[in-house]
């Protein structure tokens, strides 16, 4: 500010320097890259005698005297660090200033305001925009992985526009959706997947309480500040960026041929049912004969490959960026334009497209008052098949039919033709328009005072239309049909359209002041209102005369059918401020209140107060360590103790007893009549209210050895207190779970992340390794134990453990059987149960009451990231690895279950002797990794048989993986100059290119058995200044 | 900047706190019982994810060369049939609580009559509900209709609740039965709701009564008592004939016609449920789709994933022969041409061979490669034979024993293979059974015991009961032969209606039928295929031997025909076998969801 003001008094005072007499100084500002830089603010120090620059950078400044001896200029322009040069006998000066992008990233927004890193005593992590465009990911959560300690990022699929789970410092809640962190654009919230990466400036995580609790209700799980670019004061420019990559699956797992299957299923009835021989399923001549039937008559003997027929070998995106920014006395501006273009892997109906604007503007209007307007607009277009080819393309055996040889859609497996869904069997068009404003108003009535109100409307808009496409079927030779698959049996289409506005409202006031020197003092308070209001429709109709028109007007008027959904409001209010000291950014402290209400809880239970604390020692600054400044650059050691609250949960008015309308069919007299019912479904508890974790934190930061090198280490505590959990109710009151304030949970964990950055000639390096562990460990939940797909929720033990059977390898022979305790009735070449409760005197057989224990934990467990940067001349390289250290990945059914639903293809790793077999040597069997083949012993459900939740199905699950390998090279300025280009840079990168984990042959370590496949990418990309 | 207004509530909902005032609300709490998930019988009406028919844990179904997984003692806790029958009965338990405790503050609110439906309907309902958890579980576990799940007191009390004695409570369901049928009208004008009558509560009653006295009578675990088997068929006896005697009831003239979806609200229905696709636009419960149709029809249908859910050899052969014996004792009875000489069930339940069968001839034999398509106007490949005379996939899946299912299904069931056949939970040919069963058991045959019989079994041939020469009437009088022949009719009268697996419960015999193999055809091999044809045993080489439960006992020697043709492997093949453990399977297993939060519940033995 003090430099706009004296930019605005030399042009005040312009026309009267013009008419002095004495000495001339003159010269040209440039920057480092040797560019003018116009607007330069040149002047006599300690004085009002200067000059601005002019276009060319050039000034010239009339002196009335001759500079007194040690006199000197200096040269202000924002975006770039002051320089003071002695005057001396010089008159014409060459002078480059150095960008202080440097500064600006020392200063960090730790909401409703900002603050000089180098005075934070809250834990909190920092990534430059620039590192997340690099990764060359559409979403920017993606780009998160391994990038940052304490942030876990998970994927299970790389579909088009996929966001990944983002969790910070381990989990701390239970309640739905609680786990995402609080996402604030530009203080407001928002969503990650509304932001172009191309727009971020630097995106903040805050990470303990110390940090988030001025976000009160909704920081339990984390905070993510995102900054989007503004003009820079004095700079105006084009840039614009274009990406092309081709992404590929990272590895999809085989299953067998037509004969494999064929022998395998003749394997799995003989075991079965061993009375009715080998060749039960499959005779014996076809199983022998089936490659040469297959040559002559491929029709009638198929060997398909579903997922060569779904899937696209690669599947290619691109990325557009353009961007202007225009500074002007009192305006700013910066305009930006993205558009995101991703092909799934799909043959067809598989495309992700998005559209961003952004308008940055900043307006002095006085040179006491701003306004800021920011638009941002969002226009997402995704298509998807109707029918999502993910599990069948896996499973599907290779004996049935997909397509004639005429070109006809053969009936796959009894009808159910997953190629056929996907080519003709509609699609999902899905388009959502975001449009987020943010007006602000800051003005400064005293230099210490600054005081902002701003209002920001989220509108939002979706329309989803989900066609399925009635798709014929026909027997062989066959021309005419009115067989229809399973997957689009009918013409139908559901159409919805929604709606949901959510505005913010925010005034507070920040007050900075140094007294003597010394005591640097600031205080913020500050009120919030935040109310959100949706409503949606969905429409159908499943009669339509024919399968080309996609709309609903298309369709028989009498059968249509419309509802509301998703209809709700929200309404928060909160209220907070912050205090802050530090003496001689020396001794820190500062303490955080917000107090919040809600309408998600009962009136009397409504309001939360939520504090925190925080204190910090910058030791490096202490006198007696004053010699070792050389070697101990920075030091500084934080504490921390502060409280966040959660509201998340399920449902809006989980408070209020409620009955739901239904609409069931009865008679009236002899017509079928639709009537209105209503019921209570879901347990209510009246005094809900929030959950509070607490987190003590402690923290070390150290720069050592001129900078080089970079520690930052913390350790914490929280501990969950009135844990929202969705009580398991006694089934016998027929009322749907509630949510109460009953658990206890504690968490501890550290991180760190070490640095080292170097220059050797023109040679600079830097790496960065983080590190991070957690451990949830439930405390009280009230003696209740909460068990679902094989994980526990339970006291003492780490949240979501595995919980199942112990197993002791698989029965050799029928003897052992015998003298076992089994689950169910089982066979030779099963899965052997441990049986516990025997060891309690209790009953002989393995049952799910007793014999289940608590396994070992299921969560990720020594998350890692490293990163390795290289610049030499125009060149830079980055390689990125990222992985989990220790984990126990579970082997699902999917994986490993033999003609699961007794219908899927056997993954091609279950033969060749890995599974217990009659065919196999003793020897082989008892080095067998999988059970027999069997549908008696495997079972539908995963509580049963040899798919049952055990230890027998626990792996190794840790991995590493190379999640980003680039080679960039920037044109030297001075080739580019004439053509007018200020940058040019060309890179290369490759994504999520190697991957080392225990998996079985073909599965990733993130991948979702029935999801999209993760992929990998190759990315060309060229970005240009102007 | 005033705050927000946070007293916000739900707009499209009601809230508790007004509701409860007046009759039309307590209807409108009735009518949500009548969604057919609280009755769940058929595939989509379990749950989300499609289930399974009851039927098809019997032994008068099967699913190709598998089993269900009650059927291999493969069922623990997290059966899913378990567990919905279990939350959706104690769901609509306290629903009915609910009204029944809120009832009484509104009674000046409404008239008389509106007041005793409501209350009639609610006890009725709950009756079912309790009854149905016996009858599943055994010992149910019983909710104080005062509680208030509101209350966090209340709450934490309902997860000490713990299992009585099913014995203590079977008189307290079947008076609640009685105490509904008091305040229930005998049937509803023509502008009210159809809900539940007079009639239903004491068929519902009658069933229940003659469930438990069967047991009392036919356990051999320890329940067995012959004094209370005596009192509640007694009870069973004197409420099925007040049903009988109310007139309000007649049987459907036209056996085959009456599970047409074609047919609604016939007369012989007393507790039904109609099913509509089109009112049902958020509810997928309401019709049937997917395999709950599908799994019933023939390959040729044109259905995906079709022909999953077939009638067992065990059930065609448990049909009688039109002169009423069973085959094995039968004059007429030629196992190469199982359609005909039936009793007329068997070919209305059963498609028989070389009928017109949703539009195309159906014929499973091996050298028909082609049929007669009417849809089509053509010849079309037969996919309902797994013959080998048609190469590739398209006929690998037809029924495995070349039977498909007939009752239910008709031509109104093709594409888009969706249905709406009303639910006939109670109708009253069954009250009629249940009369004569009940006394038949107490010995107490008189007249009315032969006419109930003879009524139902005069109806299939489309004949009056009276009249001799038209049907083959049931004469005699000796309780033993009695017993056999109302078991035979029970089977051939109800088969595919859910009625078997209590049959077989209540009567014990799922321990010996259950434990037997399923029987089919061989697979496409051209030798076994052949031999089978060529050395004439289409469709069956033999006759089995049946027996008094009406049982056929195909792995024992026959009574006639080829000796080795069901067990040598040589004709007929062995598809599975069926593993029933007594006593451990005449009941469900409580759900883990249940065990795994209410601690002072015990599982039922052997679970």
């Amino acid at each position: 500010m003090k430099r706009i003001i004296l930019i605005l008094l030399s042009l005040f005072m312009a026309g009267s320097l013009l008419h002095a007499q004495g000495v001339k100084l003159s010269g040209q500002v440039k920057d480092a890259s040797g560019l003018p830089v116009p607007g330069a603010y040149v002047f006599v120090t300690g004085t009002q005698n200067g000059s601005v620059a002019d276009i060319d950078g050039n000034f010239t400044l009339n002196l009335g005297s001759k500079p007194g001896a040690g006199a000197t200029l200096t040269v202000s322009c924002l975006g770039y660090s002051d320089q003071v040069l002695e005057i001396g006998s010089r008159t014409v000066f060459e002078i480059v200033l150095q960008d202080d992008s440097q500064m600006i990233e020392e200063t960090v927004v730790i909401g409703y305001s900002t603050i000089k890193k180098k005075d934070l005593t809250g834990a909190l992590s920092t990534v430059g925009g620039e590192d997340i465009s690099q990764r060359r990911t559409a979403t920017i959560s993606q780009a998160l992985q391994g990038a940052i300690p304490g942030v876990t990022v998970t994927r299970s699929n790389s579909a088009p526009g996929a966001e990944a789970t983002i969790r910070v410092r381990g989990i701390t809640s239970m309640t739905d959706g609680s786990t995402d962190p609080y996402i604030l654009i530009d203080g407001v919230p928002g969503s990650l997947s509304d932001v172009n990466p191309e727009d971020i400036e630097n995106l903040t995580v805050l990470k303990d309480a110390a940090s988030a609790s001025i976000y009160g209700s909704q920081a339990a799980a984390g905070v993510i500040l995102i900054t989007t670019k503004r003009a820079a004061k004095g700079k105006s420019g084009i840039s614009y960026s274009y990406s092309l990559g081709v992404d590929t699956p990272t590895r999809m797992p085989k299953y067998m041929d037509a004969v494999s299957y064929m022998d395998a299923v003749n394997e799995l009835k003989y075991n079965d049912l061993p009375g009715s021989g080998w060749y039960q399923a499959y005779d014996q001549a076809l199983v022998e004969n089936y490659w040469a039937l297959n040559a002559a008559n491929p029709d009638d003997y198929p060997n398909t490959d579903w997922m060569g027929l779904v899937m696209k070998n690669q599947a290619l995106r691109q990325s557009h960026n353009l961007k202007f920014t225009a500074s002007a006395d009192k305006l700013r501006s910066s305009v930006s334009i993205g558009m995101d273009d991703v092909q799934g892997l799909y043959k067809v109906n598989n495309s992700w497209k998005r559209y961003t604007t952004r308008l940055n503007n900043d307006i002095s209007i006085y040179n006491w008052l701003t306004v800021s307007t920011d638009i941002s607009m969002v226009y997402v277009d995704k298509v998807s098949p109707h029918s999502s080819p993910a599990l069948k393309m896996r499973y599907m055996p290779a004996i049935y039919p997909a397509v004639w040889t005429n070109g006809n859609y053969a009936p796959g497996k009894d009808g159910s033709n997953i190629y056929a869904a996907l080519m003709s069997g509609g699609e999902v068009n899905t388009d959502t328009f975001k449009a987020t404003g943010k007006f602000q108003l800051e003005a400064k009535p005293i230099k210490a005072l600054t005081l902002t109100v701003l209002y920001s409307p989220m509108l939002y808009f979706s329309q989803s239309s989900d066609f399925q496409r009635q798709t014929p079927y026909y027997y062989k030779d066959e021309f005419s049909s009115q067989k229809y698959i399973s997957e689009a049996l009918t013409t139908t289409l559901d159409e919805s359209r929604g709606w949901r506005y959510a505005g913010t409202v925010q005034a507070y006031a920040n007050y900075q002041q140094t007294f003597a020197g010394v005591h640097n003092v600031g205080a913020m308070v500050g009120y919030e209102n935040y109310y959100t209001q949706s409503k949606s429709i969905v429409a159908g109709n499943s009669d339509f005369p024919n399968a080309l028109i996609e709309d609903l007007k298309a369709g028989n008027p009498s059968t249509a059918t419309a509802t509301s959904d998703n209809v709700y409001e929200l309404a928060r209010n909160s209220f907070f401020g912050r205090l802050m000291y530090n003496y001689a950014s020396r001794y820190y402290v500062q303490s955080n209140i917000r107090c919040d209400g809600t309408s998600r809880f009962a009136p009397d239970y409504r309001w939360g107060t939520f504090l925190s604390a925080s204190a910090g020692w910058q030791f490096s600054e202490e006198p007696f360590l004053q010699p070792l400044k050389k070697i101990i650059n920075n030091g500084k050691l934080r504490a921390s103790y502060g409280e966040l609250g959660n509201e998340r949960i399920g449902g809006y008015y989980p408070y209020q007893s409620m009955l739901s309308v239904s609409h069931p069919v009865g008679y009236v007299g002899d017509s079928a009549t639709s009537i209105t019912g209503y019921a209570q479904g879901s347990a209510i508890v009246p005094d809900l209210t929030w959950e509070t974790t607490s987190t003590f934190d402690i923290g070390l930061d150290l720069a050592l050895l001129n900078n080089r090198l970079t520690f930052t280490g913390d350790w914490y505590y929280k501990k969950t207190n009135g844990m929202l959990i969705e009580v398991p109710v006694a089934p016998v009151i027929g009322l749907s779970n509630p949510y109460d304030n009953l658990g206890e949970m504690h968490t501890k964990g550290w991180e760190i992340t070490l640095g080292w950055r170097d220059t050797i000639d023109e040679f600079t390096y830097k790496v960065n390794f983080n590190l991070s562990d957690d451990v949830s460990i439930m405390g009280d939940i009230s003696g209740k134990e909460v068990i679902s797909g094989g994980k526990i929720i339970k006291e003492g033990y780490e949240y979501q453990s595995w919980y199942g059977y112990k197993t002791n390898g698989l029965f050799q022979t029928q003897e052992e059987v015998d003298s076992s305790p089994t689950l169910g009735t089982q066979y030779p070449g099963d899965v052997k149960y441990v049986n516990i409760a025997d060891a309690m005197g209790a009953t002989e057989q393995i049952n799910a009451e007793q014999d289940r224990v608590v396994l070992c934990s299921s969560l990720p467990h020594f998350n890692f990231g490293a990163n390795v940067d290289l610049y030499w001349k125009g060149f830079d390289f980055n390689l990125t690895l990222q992985g989990v250290g220790k984990r126990n990945g579970y082997l699902s059914d999917y994986m490993v279950q033999p003609l699961r639903g007794q219908v899927y293809n056997f993954p091609t790793y279950l033969a060749g002797g890995n599974s217990w077999s009659y065919k196999n040597t003793v020897q082989q069997n008892e080095n067998a990794k999988y059970p027999r083949y069997s549908w008696v012993s495997g079972g539908s459900t995963s509580t049963m048989g040899n798919y049952a939740y055990s230890d027998y199905w626990i792996i190794n699950g840790a991995y590493l993986r190379v999640k980003n390998i680039t080679l960039g090279y920037t044109f030297p300025s001075k080739w580019m100059q004439k053509a007018r280009v200020k940058d040019l840079r060309l890179a290369a990168t490759l994504t999520d290119f190697f991957t080392f984990s225990h998996y079985p042959v073909g599965w990733d370590p993130e991948v979702g058995a029935t999801s999209y496949p993760i992929t990998k990418s190759a990315v060309f990309s060229l970005s240009v200044k102007f | 900047m005033a705050c927000t207004n946070m007293d916000l509530s739900p707009v499209d909902k009601a809230a508790s706190g007004n509701w409860f005032n007046n009759a039309e609300q307590f209807e409108m709490c009735l009518n949500a019982l009548l969604h057919h998930i609280y009755w769940p019988m058929e595939r989509n009406e379990w749950t989300e994810g499609e289930q399974i028919e009851l039927d098809l844990l019997t032994d008068d179904g099967t699913n190709r060369a598998s089993l269900s997984r009650f059927l291999t003692d493969g069922v623990d806790g997290s059966f899913p049939l378990s567990a919905q029958m279990w939350n959706i009965s104690y769901k609509g338990i306290n629903r009915c609580n609910k009204i029944l405790k809120m009832l009484p503050a509104a009674k000046d609110n409404m008239p008389k009559e509106k007041y005793d439906m409501i209350e009639g309907c609610a006890r009725f309902y709950r009756a079912c509900f309790y009854g149905r958890i016996i009858a599943h579980f055994g010992d149910p576990v019983i909710v104080p209709e005062d509680m208030d799940f509101d209350l966090d007191e209340d709450r934490e009390r309902a997860y000490d609740l713990t299992r009585s004695d099913r014995w203590t409570w079977t008189d307290w369901v079947i008076s609640e039965f009685e105490a509904a049928a008091a305040l229930l009208p005998e049937r509803y004008s023509n502008t009210e709701v159809a809900r539940a009558t007079k009639g239903a509560a004491y068929g519902m009653e009658a069933r229940f009564a003659l469930y438990c006295a069967s047991i009392r009578k036919w356990d051999t675990f320890g329940m067995a008592n012959a004094d209370e088997a005596a009192r509640l068929y007694g009870l069973a006896a004197v409420a099925a004939k007040k049903v009988i005697d109310s007139h309000v009831y007649t049987l459907h003239p036209d056996f085959g016609n009456l599970f047409k979806m074609s047919t609604k609200n016939s007369p012989e229905g007393i507790f039904i449920l109609p099913r509509s696709k089109s009112l049902s636009a958020e509810n997928k419960y309401e019709y049937l789709y997917k395999g709950a149709t599908t799994a019933k029809l023939s390959r040729l249908s044109g259905a995906a994933t079709c022909t999953t859910c077939c009638p067992s050899w065990d059930l065609l052969c448990a049909f009688y022969d039109d002169q009423g014996k069973p085959i094995d004792e039968s004059v007429v009875y030629d196992p190469h041409k199982p359609f005909e000489h039936r009793d007329p069930r068997c070919t209305y339940t059963i498609v028989e061979f070389g009928t017109q069968h949703l539009g195309v001839i159906y014929d499973p034999h091996f050298d028909k490669p082609e049929v007669w398509s009417y849809r089509e106007g053509k010849n079309v490949p037969n996919n309902d034979s797994r013959t080998y005379r048609i190469s590739g996939t398209g006929n690998q899946y037809a029924s495995y024993n070349g039977l498909v299912l007939k009752k239910h299904v008709d031509d109104d069931w093709l594409s888009p293979f969706e249905a709406e056949n009303d639910k006939l939970i109670l109708r009253f040919a069954d009250v009629l059974e249940i009369y004569a069963e009940a006394k038949i058991e107490l010995n107490d045959i008189d007249d009315s015991v032969l006419d109930a019989m003879n009524m139902v079994r005069a109806r299939a041939y489309k004949a009056d009961y009276t009249d001799a020469s038209a049907y083959p009437k049931i004469t005699s009088t000796d309780q033993t032969e009695l017993r056999k022949v109302l078991r035979a009719e029970r089977r051939m009268e109800f088969a595919w209606e859910n009625r078997r697996l209590y049959d077989l419960w209540r009567w014990r015999i799922a321990e010996k039928t259950l434990n037997f193999a399923n029987y089919g055809l061989p697979a496409k091999n051209e030798k076994n295929q052949r031999r089978y044809i060529d050395n004439n045993m289409w469709f069956h080489g033999a006759t089995p031997e049946i027996d008094d439960d009406d049982c056929p006992h195909f792995a024992d020697p026959v009574a006639s025909g080829e000796s080795g043709f069901f067990t040598s492997g040589t004709y007929a093949v062995k598809l599975s076998q069926r593993k029933f453990v007594a006593p451990k399977s005449y009941l469900w297993p409580i759900p883990t969801t249940t065990t795994n939060v209410m601690k002072n519940i015990r599982n039922n033995e052997g679970y």
